[in-house]
């Protein structure tokens, strides 16, 4: 299964809306379980942004390998859609402070690309522009992965 | 239906006890349970067992103290397993099947991992070729369990104006009231600063702003108790704890909650329940409710109507369900402090309350009960199960 389809925006997360009541599914489903097959199901791609709607850091590992180390900022990101999704968020300075609930309502957006050193095969996510165990530039290939997180928006 | 009574109950102590296996701590729990109910074993008709790991525990365990012959069934539900046990055997006596019967809830947590013991590991190796884990996983954020109540906590701030001390304050109440007793894991008194505070020797941050003692912690143990119908009930004892009302329901959508202030199955569970045994939340003077995390406690007290919605920080802060407040709410130290051994944790809860109807709750003793509250919630990996037990004497 994967998470995403590609758009001319990029990488975007598959969500399956159901005609008939609106309701909104991730990961996508072939029937909508509130109205059975009353509505179609239709799979579209979610908005790369949304809005914060609860933070925290969280200290002990996440459940998946390889997306951060801990202590790590996670938090629920609601979506124009009207739906909201548990995330893991980068690029969260400073990580904890006793202000963090000012960032609720904030703008987040996705990143979900992740890459592979053809040189030294170290395999990167986010994805980078340079390899930082060997060095080798130009060196990086887009590989398919189904992690995602979330970072502030810097406009 | 009939009428069904608690008549007996019986518990080993919460913590760890790796040195001991599931018929010995099982045999304990059940033992007792009968000695309190002055019930020979002989006339057991049937047995249920609630646990998520201790696969085959009740017929070890009943082998263990020769009760042989009758009829064992095993229920899992995550952590509302041992609730959904205690239903399994009143619907067995209310619908006249039988008339005694023992319902235990076991688990041993300790050394082994918490995917183990919930047996979702199993499930994980035996979808291995049919699901991607890591899509699943990220699914949902790939967010632990603390994270999803600290998340859920953050959010009743803002929205709210809780405070951090408030939530800590569920801590504060219910180790206070594991220290009263004697078969609760923590044991210990804490100030607020003492469960706020990280760099302690027993405590760390967890997730912001969940402290290690503001989470349940892993445990091992076993509870038990003795049902009967309404005439042989009377007849082992003059003050039977009658379970007025029974009540469970499953998430109506894929989302346990749509604003994550509050969980619609609670709030749904807990009208049926309230309407089977024909009151309201303001006749309810002594509950259990699921506190896994401490702000789940303050969550639970708007959702299941002891107070109006956003009020459940004002709710504790004010000592309302502190022992002998307007609702002593985990008088036995709750999951927190008692400890909550997944499958036996229902059990235990119930207990607790027909110990207080008895008047052996020694030192955490409340002075009187009106009707008693049960609320025990499960989240087996989609949707949450929720149970509602009401208890009351005639």
């Amino acid at each position: 299964m994967s998470l995403f389809m590609s758009t001319e925006k990029g990488k975007q997360l598959i969500v399956s809306k159901c005609q008939n009541c609106g309701k909104i599914y991730f990961p996508i489903r072939k029937n909508c379980p509130d109205c059975l097959n009353k509505g179609k199901i239709e799979n579209i791609p979610l908005s790369q942004r949304g809005k914060l709607y609860s933070y925290s850091v969280t200290y002990t590992k996440p459940l998946v390998k390889g997306v951060v180390e801990p202590p790590y900022a996670n938090g629920i990101i609601e979506f124009p859609e009207g739906f909201k999704l548990f995330a893991i968020l980068r690029d969260v300075e400073p990580l904890d402070d006793p202000s963090m609930q000012k960032r609720i309502g904030t703008e987040f957006e996705i990143m979900s690309d992740a890459n592979i050193c053809k040189k030294c095969k170290t395999r990167y996510f986010p994805a980078v522009t340079e390899c930082s165990n060997c060095g080798a530039e130009g060196q990086l290939e887009e590989i398919r992965n189904n992690y995602y997180v979330f970072r502030p928006v810097k406009d | 239906m009939r009428e069904v009574a608690i008549i007996g109950a019986g518990m080993t102590k919460f913590g760890k006890h790796t040195r001991r296996a599931f018929d010995d701590l099982g045999a304990e729990a059940c033992q007792k349970a009968l000695d309190s109910a002055k019930v020979d074993r002989k006339d057991i008709q049937a047995g249920y067992c609630g646990t998520t790991g201790g696969v085959g525990a009740m017929h070890q365990t009943l082998r263990n103290i020769g009760i042989l012959g009758i009829p064992i069934s095993r229920v899992e539900n995550g952590c509302a397993t041992g609730s959904t046990c205690l239903r399994e055997a009143y619907i067995s006596i209310a619908s006249g099947l039988f008339d005694l019967v023992i319902a235990m809830g076991i688990e041993k947590m300790y050394g082994a991992s918490m995917g183990e013991v919930t047996g979702s590991q199993v499930a994980i190796l035996l979808d291995m070729k049919a699901v991607d884990l890591d899509a699943k996983l990220m699914s949902f954020g790939a967010v632990s369990l603390p994270g999803v109540f600290a998340l859920m906590a953050n959010r009743h701030c803002y929205q709210y104006g809780t405070t951090y001390e408030q939530i800590a304050q569920v801590a504060v109440k219910n180790h206070n009231n594991g220290a009263k007793n004697p078969n609760a894991q923590h044991q210990k008194e804490r100030t607020l600063e003492e469960i706020m505070d990280p760099n302690t020797p027993d405590n760390k941050l967890i997730s912001t702003p969940l402290t290690k003692l503001q989470c349940c912690p892993i445990t091992d143990g076993a509870a038990a108790i003795i049902l009967a119908s309404e005439d042989i009930a009377k007849k082992y004892t003059d003050s039977p704890v009658y379970i007025a009302a029974s009540y469970q329901v499953s998430s109506a959508s894929e989302y346990p909650t749509e604003d994550w202030l509050s969980f619609e199955q609670t709030r749904r569970c807990a009208k049926g329940a309230y309407q089977m045994a024909g009151i309201e939340p303001k006749d309810i003077t002594l509950a259990a409710v699921h506190d896994c995390f401490s702000p789940a406690e303050l969550i639970h007290y708007e959702d299941l109507g002891f107070c109006k919605k956003g009020e459940g920080g004002k709710m504790i802060e004010e000592g309302e369900t502190e022992l002998n407040g307007r609702v002593s709410v985990n008088t036995d130290g709750g999951l927190l402090a008692r400890g909550h051994p997944l499958g036996a944790t229902g059990i235990a809860m119930t207990a607790e309350i027909f110990w207080q109807f008895q008047g052996e709750a020694e030192k955490r003793q409340v002075d009187t009960i009106k009707y008693a509250l049960q609320q025990n919630m499960g989240w087996p990996a989609a949707g949450l199960s929720q149970l509602i037990h009401i208890f009351k004497q005639k």
